[in-house]
């Protein structure tokens, strides 16, 4: 999957197979290896769609990042409200005592905090 | 009352007593019940019941006004408390925002009663309504074929008379596709005329919320009541309500591009509908937009890379689907990411990605960066001529269900991002743009697009207004529902 070889040939192997390896790497998504197949696929034909682009000519154009070609307005630097974490944090799938529960991310070992449940918390400021 | 009531009969009866709030609402809420479109994710009967008895209370003390005691349905990308917001996707099936979206709020004080939340594709990612967690939706005209999408939840439900009207968002034709399959109207307003606090977010430069409607004169209803400037939204414009201006003899370009390749029966029913136009003292002129075969490929590019952005944020730990036993960090974030994203999506954050990556950046995104400057570019220099732009809404009518579904090796998304060919040119440039009903073939709807500068709004629904005094396409109504 390089600009301008879309590798509708490849079969899933060589260096279009590591580009999709990155791609979900960098994504944080797993793909079983049916779904991975058909994926790979229907990215080349989508790369095939948007190399269609490469033929115009856009030299010395500025590229547009807002279509009203808008500026970043500034509010003033005032607190306007207040974060309520436990509202916020009763969305969480898993939260204890004011923490984000995730896995844990620090060896137990190497901390020496081998009593500890096998879950870290994540602390929160009051302030997003 | 009448089986196809628009918003503004339902304000007049309300007005005149001939009908409570509540009688309109429970006799909406029967026809949702009685629907086996699935254009609903969520119902919320009891809650619409209280918000009309309050609406029947207000008219007592100080009559109808704005949209008191009028149904609508919400697109379920609007957060709204207490009801949830999914999406219609797996990542956020228990989610319940923390607080209402703009346009929630605002239709709210306008005193509109919410009766549901309406399907959609996944994320607003889709133009058939197919990719949903809930299931696909069917197009009331015929329940073989889609709706269009991914607005097609509340283009249905409009449709098919179950509400008057409905929110929908439109990134590259998500209001203006579907409002065209089911017969609808639907308009995409100007980016930052309505704001996206609340939305939740796919493609933020391009995303934009706005109504859909039966009628022109219900969209302006509706538009009243969710535009303006929000604080609470950065990008949101800076500008006064859109007017109401008495309309002069005009001049509609006609996009010589747009004519290229398209089905012959559309482009006769679009031509007949720019002879209508003259008849109401307007004049076509041909004009070009040079750049329009660029549009959907720079498109899928910008809408991609904000995609993987704007999804980065589901990882498992805040809010949304949550893997259970992940053995490690890395295996919550990439199993509920996983399992929460339906394919479309993970196939638009795949791409979003390439697209950003290093290496491709300048490539891909920067390019389709520099072909918006020129799309958009475009629609200024014609816009020095024309006063509105008229194009088909979508190159073909409904198509039936799993026509363009990409779930197999042999599928081709692009066949579906295809589908977008008329809408997105008018998104990358922030224009905008009405779909309304201008024909049938086969016993299916056909829509018009028409295009206006920005902030042109008051232009746009002015003639779509006067076209439907003159013709009777939105008035005809489906047999399914």
């Amino acid at each position: 999957m390089t600009q301008g070889d879309s590798t509708r040939t490849s079969s899933g192997t060589g260096a279009a197979s590591e580009m999709i390896d990155k791609l979900m790497r960098l994504a944080a998504l797993k793909l079983e290896a049916d779904e991975r197949r058909m994926l790979k696929d229907n990215l080349d034909r989508i790369v095939a769609l948007i190399d269609a682009m490469q033929s115009a000519d856009t030299d010395g154009v500025e590229p547009l990042d807002h279509p009203l070609d808008g500026v970043q307005p500034l509010r003033p630097d005032r607190v306007t409200e207040d974060v309520d974490r436990d509202r916020f944090q009763g969305l969480a799938p898993a939260a204890r005592d004011g923490l984000y529960l995730v896995p844990r991310v620090v060896d137990a070992a190497a901390t020496g905090a081998s009593a500890n449940p096998p879950i870290a918390a994540a602390r929160t400021g009051k302030r997003a | 009352m009448e089986d196809f009531p628009t918003v503004d009969a339902i304000r007049r009866t309300l007005a005149d007593k001939a009908a409570s709030a509540v009688e309109i609402t429970k006799a909406h809420l029967s026809r949702i019940a009685a629907s086996d479109l699935n254009s609903f994710v969520t119902v919320c009967e009891d809650d619409a019941l209280v918000a009309a008895r309050h609406a029947d209370s207000q008219i007592a003390r100080h009559g109808q006004s704005q949209l008191v005691g009028v149904p609508i349905a919400h697109k379920d990308v609007f957060c709204t408390t207490g009801v949830k917001t999914t999406c219609a996707s797996r990542m956020l099936e228990d989610f319940v925002a923390p607080y209402d979206a703009t346009v929630v709020t605002r239709l709210a004080d306008a005193g509109a009663v919410v009766v549901g939340k309406t399907n959609m594709d996944e994320f607003a990612m889709g133009s058939s309504s197919e990719n949903s967690h809930f299931g696909p939706v069917s197009n009331p005209w015929d329940t073989a074929c889609v709706p269009g999408g991914s607005s097609g939840g509340s283009a249905a439900a409009v449709a098919a008379g179950l509400v008057p009207a409905a929110t929908g968002t439109d990134t590259g034709g998500s209001i203006r596709q579907p409002a065209a399959f089911c017969g609808i109207s639907g308009l995409k307003p100007t980016y930052g005329r309505v704001s996206r606090h609340g939305m939740v977010a796919f493609a933020s430069s391009l995303d934009q919320g706005g109504p859909m409607a039966r009628t022109a004169t219900d969209l302006r209803l509706l538009l009243r009541h969710m535009e303006g400037h929000d604080p609470l939204d950065s990008t949101s414009a800076d500008i006064g309500p859109t007017g109401s201006k008495p309309l002069d003899s005009l001049a509609i370009g006609i996009p010589r591009e747009y004519w290229r390749g398209l089905d012959d029966r559309i482009a006769a029913v679009i031509d007949g509908a720019g002879a209508a136009l003259e008849g109401l003292g307007h004049r076509r002129i041909d004009v070009s937009l040079p750049h329009t075969a660029y549009a959907t490929p720079a498109y899928y590019v910008i809408a991609s890379a904000e995609a993987s952005t704007n999804l980065a944020r589901y990882d498992g730990v805040r809010y949304g689907h949550r893997a259970s036993a992940p053995a490690d960090l890395d295996d919550l974030y990439f199993r509920s990411r996983s399992e929460g994203f339906g394919a479309e999506v993970k196939r638009r954050i795949l791409v979003g990605t390439y697209a950003l990556s290093v290496g491709y950046y300048d490539a891909y995104y920067r390019k389709a960066q520099r072909l918006r400057r020129l799309i958009r570019q475009d629609f200024l220099d014609v816009f020095g001529d024309a006063d509105l732009i008229l194009t088909p809404a979508t190159p073909t009518t409904a198509f039936r269900k799993g026509a363009h579904r990409a779930d197999d090796e042999s599928g081709d998304p692009t066949a579906m991002y295809q589908q977008d060919v008329y809408t997105v040119p008018a998104s990358l440039a922030g224009v905008p743009a009405v779909s309304i009903p201008c024909g049938f073939i086969d016993g299916l709807p056909v829509g018009m697009q028409l295009v206006a500068p920005h902030f042109a709004e008051d232009r746009l629904l002015a003639v779509a207004e006067a076209f439907q005094r003159e013709t009777d396409w939105h008035l005809r109504t489906p047999g399914g529902t």
